[in-house]
């Protein structure tokens, strides 16, 4: 035997070590909740998914950048125009890993473990709210912020550092607020259910028909602005609007602040039913 | 020596149901058997003690703390099997356990070698890294049960742990249960509706019926020695209970399937073997130690008579 042999002892241990609080617990949910999702350690099927939505939502800027090269001073969209190409792709982004956030605990009834961890039902919420939101920033920012270095890399983006760190913010909070916003609501709807497909379902369905519907009302039966504010397809894309400073291709004769309210309402409202569903499920 | 949980006249309701009603009991280190039939309040009185669920009269305390003020600190020691043992499928059966180790608040590196550790100790060794969803149910019960103990806690609440499992994967179970609180120290309360699973591996037992400590105690106190003795038979479980009863044995049969006989007389397996020949009645199981807690209470109601 070599001088270095060990015998390995498995046996149980009793702990002596540090007992981390809440904030770790809360950071470690998060990671593992973002993996999860994008099917990271999980088998290939878990990973097709998100792989080929992701491509969707990045394929469209590769393509400008493509033009910007073969066809010097053809016309551009604008950041906030990017999302055009890509609304779909995150409506099914969204209603993929919404559902695959919190329907499973609900489900496998793993939710009373974490009952008795570190987390209680409104921070293990705050890990999810937070997880989606990431997740949705890497289809709602990542394909903008490369448009913008593509733009900028073939000399028709924004001018000077100062322009180009304005453009920058916007890109990221216009992302942001899509992802805050689409991941919030979504996340309420996925937390009616326990089974992931009446979830995903019902985020579709809740996010096209509530355009379609809204959009007759706004259109053919001439009804009144505010409506647009209940338009949970419309309002997003025209915040990102705003943010931009563009007059998009959604026209809503509003002020921004009221349009900023009703969006916070939406996450506002979408974060209270979260809570509710999981406090009349946690601590009673 | 201060009990590691007590409860004092503690009430909890669901709309106009009273669950639990004056309940009151002390839960000492060892193992601890809580035994009720289904719906007598054994998983409502474990969500109280873990404080997922709030008493609408009376007080609780664990490890010396109020489990509803007490927070993490208090839950982090302790640790918690629920009923359900529906795991992810797809999920490693030591990366469940690692996450939860982290959950509470055990360092990622310290989780990763614990999760090993505890799955060897529940006879997972070589199944560590096994999806879940391709284990038996008695694997995944011992999967539940090395996530509650993978953080070393003071208190291990088990709800139901032999619950689907079939007679040999139930007593491996228990031998493990047993081992937990004997060899490796920790004090355990363990819920189950079988009086032969819980005066297996208990020291003590909490007796709830109907909402209420219907007695609670050390095993040898009591059950006094004797276990009663199981019998189910195709059908006449009745007319074997008559017979026997006749025979100054009192049985009692709560259908024509099954019976439940005092175990402790002499020649009492000898006469149930002879009873069920002279009746002409076809034998399936003659066990001790499978009585649920009603036939006990029936058998101590027939032998008062």
């Amino acid at each position: 035997m070599s001088a270095q042999a060990q015998i390995a002892d498995r046996r149980f241990q009793h702990y002596e070590g540090p007992r981390l609080g809440p904030a770790y617990s809360f950071l470690a949910l998060l990671l593992h909740s973002i993996r999860w999702v994008v099917g990271l350690g999980r088998s290939a099927r878990y990973k097709i998914v998100p792989i080929i939505v992701i491509a969707i939502a990045y394929l469209p800027a590769l393509v400008l950048i493509v033009v910007v090269t073969v066809a010097p001073g053809a016309p551009l969209p604008d950041y906030a125009q990017y999302y055009g190409f890509v609304l779909p792709s995150i409506y099914i982004f969204v209603a993929l890993t919404a559902p695959e956030l919190i329907c499973p605990d609900r489900r496998h009834g793993t939710l009373r473990m974490y009952w008795t961890s570190n987390l209680g039902p409104f921070t293990y919420l705050a890990a999810k709210l937070a997880a989606i939101w990431a997740v949705l920033s890497i289809v709602t920012v990542g394909p903008v912020l490369i448009q913008l270095a593509g733009y900028s890399l073939f000399g028709v983006g924004p001018h000077g550092l100062t322009e180009w760190l304005w453009t920058f913010v916007h890109v990221v909070g216009g992302g942001l607020t899509l992802a805050v916003f689409f991941g919030s609501i979504a996340l309420a709807v996925s937390s009616l259910t326990d089974r992931n497909a009446f979830a995903s379902a019902g985020i579709i369905l809740g996010f096209i028909l509530s355009g379609a519907a809204l959009g007759i009302l706004q259109g053919p039966l001439k009804a009144p602005a505010w409506v647009a504010l209940l338009n949970v397809n419309q309002l997003p894309q025209e915040l990102v609007n705003r943010i931009h400073h563009v007059n998009g291709f959604t026209t809503v004769d509003l002020p921004t602040w009221e349009m900023a309210a009703a969006g916070a309402g939406w996450v506002v409202l979408a974060i209270a039913v979260l809570a509710y569903r999981y406090w009349s499920e946690g601590r009673r | 020596m201060a009990p590691i949980a007590s409860a004092s006249h503690v009430q909890r309701r669901f709309g106009s149901v009273l669950a639990l009603s004056d309940v009151t009991f002390e839960i000492e280190k060892g193992v601890t058997g809580l035994l009720g039939a289904n719906g007598s309040g054994k998983t409502t009185l474990i969500s109280l003690l873990i404080g997922v669920l709030r008493p609408h009269g009376g007080s609780l305390q664990v490890l010396g703390m109020d489990p509803l003020k007490a927070g993490y600190k208090l839950r982090q020691r302790i640790g918690y099997a629920p009923e359900d043992d529906r795991f992810p499928p797809d999920v490693k059966a030591n990366e469940l356990v690692r996450h939860f180790a982290e959950m509470r608040g055990i360092p990622r590196r310290s989780a990763v070698v614990r999760a090993s550790e505890v799955l060897f100790e529940v006879g997972l060794g070589e199944e560590r890294f096994r999806p879940i969803g391709t284990m038996s149910t008695g694997q995944r019960q011992r999967v539940k049960l090395a996530q509650a103990l993978v953080h070393d806690p003071e208190l291990v609440l088990l709800d139901e742990p032999t619950n689907g499992l079939d007679p040999i994967q139930r007593d491996d179970m228990l031998a493990l249960i047993r081992r937990i609180g004997t060899d490796l120290g920790f004090t355990v309360l363990v819920s189950s509706h079988l009086l032969g699973e819980v005066e297996q591996v208990s020291d003590n037992i909490i007796m709830l019926e109907g909402g209420r400590v219907a007695r609670s105690g050390s095993v040898a106190t009591l059950l006094g020695g004797e276990m009663p003795l199981v019998v189910e038979v195709v059908e006449g479980a009745k007319r074997l209970a008559e017979h026997l009863t006749g025979k100054g044995f009192a049985a009692v049969a709560k259908d024509d399937l099954r019976l439940a006989v005092p175990g402790g007389k002499d020649g009492i397996q000898d006469a149930v073997v002879a009873a069920v020949v002279e009746l002409d009645l076809e034998l399936r199981r003659l066990e001790h130690g499978q009585a649920t807690l009603g036939e006990l209470f029936d058998l101590e109601e027939a032998s008062t008579r």
